[in-house]
């Protein structure tokens, strides 16, 4: 009856910087014990503890290694570090403006092929993404959100009045103009806002502030502050909470990346939909849109390395280390290079040269129109418009290839910059590259033929859990033509299959009869039945004689008699 | 349903959640995968740029990750393995890494079980140059009594972007076991003087063969083996031997462990059942007042070795999802196994040490009740030893199970937990049967003062 308990799990002899320990403690609890105890009298026990909350171990080790320093206990004032307050404030701000404003500038890009006076909106709209993205950001921080969605829609109504007046352009943009601002706005502000939102998960769930007690000092405290009514809460509902927030808070950040990431490639996915509008367009329209593509790029690039800086920083400061701002600032200047010089590089890419639009929407529109619409379209007949240098510029399809290079002069001056860059970026991306096959080849290999059969796996799966829970007794039939040994076995899978059915699942680590005795209340009926199909199983799957018909009688018995069983159980449950 | 049951449950839904989400992850490659396939014929050039550049910076940190987060070596090393409740450890890590290349913003953190407060830096960030190694220490702060993994460690890589992560899972975790602090009992007691009874018990079926007495004449009943033939030879009259009864030598603790609906956590004492606790701060202290009069201990009881609860054959693994992560290395909130456990009657200092290991890892279950388990184990159980019942709860089972002990021979006493509740037991124990209450830690100290 009586058997002695196992040890926890031990350790392997640790090493440490290549020397095997003095004070190594990897010893089982009673390693050594009988030489040390033999003759020593029990001693009554102390009063206190071993070694109070304030005191070290490491000096009762007379022999022991010189104690470590002391960790360093996080003050609650180092989760804001320059670092933080920097880039939460002055670099994921700016850099989410520009991506909301280079949506909306490529969104305009868009309407300017249909529609004239995109460049003077392109303006207006970019007060409003950044008003926008300024007050979902702070509107988490200072205001209510309804309060914040009451001003976001004051500030869009005032955006599309003053887009739909126009008072720069004299003929107006008609009904047709003022809805295609109307969506363009909706679509910025939705986009702006759900940006700014999952990149606040990151930056505004701060973590718990270290405990500034320990141990049972902690306890003490809690219980002297329960005693002061004055208190609500304890120090330790603070770091329960915290504790529990940490856990979440985790998860939830790497939720926001993705979706932040998603966001990404949702403009992306944007960008392949309405290329084909645009090269369509004019000429100048392809330029401006690849522009607006770049600062998105580069901005996204930015925003995600930030993001994920600040995260990390978090992370350690929830787990009581710190990271130096020096070298988060470095990573995340690091990760802006990147991006940048590989945004630089792609821009004189063979191939992926500037593109440049057609003209085919306007030269049609202006086929087809009425000498109204295409005076509308047309720019309107100003003292400026005649001494305009470009006015007597020929058609489209006569213009010379520097006439035709259209987009801002920076961009001009990136991509002949690329020109320069692209082959050692090139070459570096590829040497990374060659290099981790190189170092990973097989196991790459592995590992991708793993996670598509996880994921074929997943599939089949995920489609057995569909068809639902397996019938215990679908096979029955089969039952009688086993052998007396293979009938007994099956008939305690039957047993194990009507239990799951029943939701009573078997837990790999139980054994039979512990299984056995685990059968619920709600399930009782089912234990005569199932202590007469265990002990024939424990009797034939570790018998070592021949096992003979009766038994397997036994077990078919068994199984239709559980068979009635479960039945029974099902028609009370649904009654 | 049991917790294990729903242990498992829950695992069959994560991984059945997870199989679909991988589903929707593969079905959204696939669209992605066939739009830039699409696109990529349309497009002037503009979708194209887009494509490469973030192609490219994923294939890089996809490759950053992939690379960094191979042949790390963790060592962890602990001060101490078992401490007493309120001790301190400190626990040293050093994470190496024994890459040709550098480890470029490795993240780990060390992770310790809810029921130790830890002081300092658990996790560091950094990058570790080929060969080299990062040490961390922190201190560990104990205020409940239990066992507790520290470890293992996890170890992530990233890019500079932080756009693609990787996790590897050390296999190496390290256990530290706090143990109960007992209460002193028997303050003042004169030497030679002991807890249990070393005296013959009023009503013995069994008696002592080394504890002869004397003879007396044979009478109907007797047995053969009894005759003491020479005085028989003697006397000539037949003449049976009589000993002397067996003694009570020690205490077979039986704690009852078995999960109560009616338990309530305490958050403010550390989120512990302090019914739970005082329980085994009265076993503890029980054990130790035995143990101090050189008499046996052993014990017997329907909970669970807390060591069960953490996985097995484990071998260190690298993951691409910080949940799969939280699922490898969880520990389970029950044990699943219904062994019963004990520990063998002994003395002295090294039993002390068992005794005290034990009742520390000694967690509650949903398994079979004390009264059940007496029943079960009653044809096994030392006859030498008083069985006490260390119990919260006082019902008609468990009398009807002390019933059954008293009429085998077997002494048993109650120590009922009643931890300040009004509430007076549902059943009545037989008369012979001592009943001591306990409603807290001073209750303890006034039974040192009696025999037991």
């Amino acid at each position: 009856m009586i058997r002695d308990d196992a040890p926890p799990p031990v350790e392997l002899p640790d090493v440490w910087d290549g020397a095997e320990l003095e004070d190594a403690v990897d010893e089982g609890p009673l390693a050594g014990f009988d030489e040390i105890y033999a003759e020593r009298r029990l001693e009554p026990p102390a009063q206190g503890p071993a070694t109070g909350p304030s005191g070290d171990v490491e000096d009762q080790r007379p022999d022991a290694e010189p104690p470590p320093p002391a960790p360093r206990r996080i003050k609650e004032d180092d989760t804001e570090s320059v670092f933080y307050t920097l880039t939460a404030h002055l670099v994921i701000l700016p850099a989410t403006i520009a991506m909301v404003t280079a949506v909306l500038f490529f969104l305009y890009d868009v309407r300017a092929v249909f529609l004239p006076g995109a460049e003077a909106l392109k303006w207006v709209g970019f007060c409003f993404s950044t008003a926008t993205v300024l007050i979902a950001r702070y509107a988490r921080l200072s205001i209510s959100p309804d309060t914040a969605r009451l001003y976001t829609f004051a500030l869009a109504a005032a955006t599309v009045f003053t887009m739909w007046a126009s008072p720069w352009d004299s003929p107006g943009v008609g009904t047709l103009g003022a809805l295609s601002n109307a969506l363009i706005i909706f679509l910025v502000w939705r986009y702006a806002t759900t940006l700014t939102e999952r990149l606040s998960a990151d930056l505004d769930v701060r973590p718990p502030p270290p405990p500034r007690l320990y141990g049972l000092e902690r306890l003490e405290m809690a219980a002297a502050k329960r005693n002061r009514p004055d208190d609500r809460v304890s120090i330790y509902d603070i770091g329960r909470r915290a504790a529990e927030r940490r856990d979440t808070w985790r998860s939830d950040g790497e939720a926001a990346t993705r979706q932040v990431v998603f966001l990404i490639v949702v403009a992306l996915v944007g960008v392949a939909v309405a290329e084909p509008v645009l090269l369509a367009g004019a000429p100048e329209l392809a330029g401006q849109a690849l522009s607006s593509l770049t600062i998105f790029l580069f901005a996204a690039g930015v925003v995600i390395a930030a993001a994920a800086s600040i995260r990390d920083q978090q992370r350690l400061w929830s787990l009581g280390g710190s990271a130096g701002d020096g070298g988060l600032t470095a990573r995340l200047g690091l990760a802006a290079l990147i991006v940048a010089c590989l945004i630089t590089s792609a821009l004189a890419i063979p191939g992926l040269e500037t593109p440049e639009g057609s003209g085919e929407i306007v030269q049609r529109r202006a086929e087809r129109g009425t000498p109204a619409e295409v005076e509308q379209e047309s720019p309107p007949p100003s003292e400026e418009r005649v001494e305009d240098p470009n006015a007597d510029e020929p058609p489209v399809e006569h213009r010379s290839q520097d006439q035709r290079q259209a987009g801002p002069s920076w961009l001009a001056s990136l991509a002949a910059l690329g020109q320069w860059l692209r082959w050692p970026v090139l070459a570096a991306t590829a040497l990374l590259l060659l290099f981790g096959l190189w170092r990973l080849g097989p196991g790459l290999w592995l590992g991708l033929r793993g996670a598509l059969g996880n994921l074929l796996r997943g599939r089949r799966g995920s489609e057995k859990g569909r068809a639902g829970p397996r019938d215990p007794f679908a096979q029955l039939e089969v039952l009688p033509g086993l052998e007396p040994r293979a009938a007994v076995l099956a008939s305690y899978g039957i047993w194990l299959d009507a239990c799951a059915h029943l939701d009573h699942v078997r837990d790999p680590k139980q054994t039979p009869l512990e299984f056995l005795t685990a059968v619920p209340r709600a399930l009782a009926d089912l234990r005569p039945v199932g202590e007469k199909l265990t002990r024939l199983y424990v009797a034939t799957a570790y018998a070592r004689r021949e096992i003979d018909e009766p038994a397997a009688r036994a077990a078919r018995q068994a199984v239709d008699e559980l068979q009635l069983t479960v039945d029974a159980i099902k028609r009370r449950r649904a009654a | 349903m049991s917790a294990a049951a729903e242990a498992t449950r829950a695992d069959a839904l994560r991984r059945d959640v997870v199989g679909r989400a991988g589903d929707r992850a593969l079905g959204w490659y696939l669209f992605f995968f066939a739009l830039l396939i699409v696109a990529s014929f349309y497009s002037g050039g503009l979708f194209l740029f887009a494509a490469a550049v973030v192609a490219t910076v994923y294939a890089a940190a996809a490759m950053v990750s992939t690379l960094g987060i191979g042949q790390l070596s963790v060592w962890r090393q602990l001060s101490e393995n078992e401490v007493e409740l309120g001790a301190v450890v400190t626990c040293r890590i050093m994470v190496q890494n024994r890459k040709s290349w550098p480890a470029p913003w490795l993240f780990f953190e060390d992770r310790v079980d809810d029921g130790v407060d830890v002081e300092g830096p658990r996790a560091a960030c950094k990058t570790l140059p080929a060969e080299g190694k990062e040490h961390l220490s922190y201190r560990l702060h104990t205020y409940r009594r239990g066992l507790f993994r520290v470890g293992p460690t996890v170890a992530e890589a990233s890019d500079p972007l932080g756009l693609v992560r990787r996790y590897y899972v050390d296999p190496k975790a390290s256990f530290l076991t706090v143990l109960p602090r007992p209460v002193t009992l028997g303050q003042g007691w004169p030497l030679g003087h002991q807890p249990i009874h070393e005296v013959p018990r009023r009503r013995s079926l069994l008696e002592d063969p080394s504890r002869f007495r004397g003879v007396r004449e044979y009478r109907r009943g007797d047995s053969l083996k009894q005759v003491h033939w020479r005085a028989s030879a003697r006397s000539r009259r037949l003449q049976v031997k009589i000993f002397e009864p067996s003694v009570l030598d020690g205490a077979l603790l039986v704690p009852d462990m078995a999960l109560r609906e009616d338990a309530a956590v305490d958050e403010d004492a550390g989120g512990v059942d302090p019914v739970e606790e005082l329980l085994i701060t009265a076993a503890t202290s029980v054990g130790h007042f035995v143990l101090t009069g050189s008499q046996a201990v052993g014990v017997l009881s329907n909970g669970a070795d807390a060591a069960e609860r953490y996985p097995v054959d484990f071998d260190g693994e690298t993951f691409s999802h910080y949940a799969d992560v939280v699922s490898r290395t969880r520990v389970d909130s029950h044990s699943a196994r219904r062994r019963p456990v004990s520990l063998e009657p002994g003395k002295g200092e090294r039993q002390w040490r068992r005794l005290r290991t034990l009742l520390a890892r000694l967690t509650p279950t949903d398994g079979a009740g004390v009264a059940e388990l007496l029943h079960v184990e009653l044809p096994h159980l030392p006859r030498s030893l008083v069985v006490m019942v260390l119990t919260p709860r006082l019902d008609q089972a468990l009398a009807s199970a002390l019933g059954a002990l008293r009429s085998s021979g077997i002494e048993s006493a109650v120590l009922w937990i009643s931890a300040g509740s009004s509430e007076a037991p549902t059943a009545r124990l037989p008369p012979s049967i001592p009943l001591y209450r306990i409603d807290r830690a001073a209750d303890l100290k006034a039974l040192g003062n009696q025999r037991l």
